[in-house]
């Protein structure tokens, strides 16, 4: 068995699984009946050319050897299509856990996908039940977004009963939020108005000390030198003459 | 006709090699207690009970003839 990083059903751990979701079978359908198709279709037609007399050469001669191996490659292939078309169902799961999400995604015999987001920073959810077989058998995806820069998302696609899966990700958000105690980070973080905080208390204000005539003139010197605008020329400047440092 | 006999082994010997590194990677990859042993073994019966209706199915037909007979009654 794989060793993973997260609870997995039948693992230690399974306790902390929160939210375990295959895809809906519904929404395999096209796939179920294509399959059942694709292994039936050669035998109807045989089937058709044997009671119709359309040709019957083909069941004689050596055609029937051409026809026993092509049949046979095509059973092989074709079953081997059907269980990973069913293995793609069956291991295409979520896991919902109080940290994380965990998307599962099997693709064919060898390749295996799995995404992990963590349920602290979760931002938005939304649950969305499109199309007459969802709504027949209450299916639909479930967008998950993040706060970051990136916008990483995570869709969990035709799992069943979406929407009490979106508000159980919202529960679980707040719950960690509230167990971190990042209420106000959040807030914060959000833009959200919060109320001033009271400035301080000021000293009592005490008279400034008398200034002879000769520091009076300094401070009325320094004065003018920091009212000049960037780019522009004091008066002060002109006074001193050759080139002028514009900052 | 032994041409097609000869490609249909050769395809067979590819095809189980495949099955074999497929199967035992999903193997090495799946959850504790899922369904996958049984659906494994399902998987392993067809494909068996496929290959040896084929092979029933050749050793009783007559691959000698010229690939020209193919239509021949």
């Amino acid at each position: 068995m794989a060793e993973y990083h997260f609870p997995i059903p039948g693992a230690k751990d399974e306790k902390e699984i929160v939210v375990f979701a295959r895809r809906h079978w519904a929404s395999f359908l096209g796939q179920f009946v294509l399959s059942f198709l694709f292994l039936v279709i050669p035998i109807i037609i045989l089937v058709i050319i044997y009671v119709f007399n359309f040709d019957r050469r083909i069941f004689q001669g050596l055609a029937v050897n051409f026809l026993t191996l092509v049949l046979s490659a095509y059973y092989l292939v074709g079953i081997t299509f059907a269980f990973v078309a069913w293995m793609s169902f069956y291991y295409n799961c979520y896991i919902i856990t109080r940290q994380e999400i965990v998307e599962i995604t099997q693709v064919g015999f060898f390749g295996r996908k799995i995404s992990q987001l963590s349920v602290l920073r979760v931002q938005d959810v939304t649950s969305s039940i499109n199309g007459l077989l969802p709504t027949l058998f209450s299916y639909g995806n479930v967008l998950v977004e993040t706060a970051s820069e990136q916008k990483e998302s995570i869709i969990l696609q035709s799992v069943p009963n979406p929407q009490e899966i979106s508000s159980k990700i919202m529960a679980l958000h707040d719950e960690v939020i509230a167990s971190e105690s990042r209420e106000q980070q959040i807030l914060d973080g959000e833009g959200t108005l919060t109320p001033p905080k009271a400035p301080p208390p000021s000293p009592p204000a005490s008279p400034p000390p008398e200034k002879t005539p000769e520091q009076e003139l300094l401070t009325g010197e320094k004065a003018d030198e920091d009212q000049s605008l960037e780019g522009e020329i004091s008066k002060n400047d002109l006074d001193k003459g050759g080139e002028i440092e514009i900052k | 006709m032994y041409i097609f006999l000869i490609i249909w082994f050769i395809f067979l010997f590819i095809y189980i090699i495949f099955n074999i590194y497929g199967l035992i990677q999903v193997l090495a990859k799946r959850f504790k207690g899922d369904a996958i042993g049984r659906a494994v073994l399902i998987y392993l019966i067809l494909m068996f009970v496929i290959i040896v209706v084929s092979i029933l199915a050749i050793s009783r037909l007559d691959w000698g003839k010229n690939l020209k007979d193919i239509f021949k009654i």
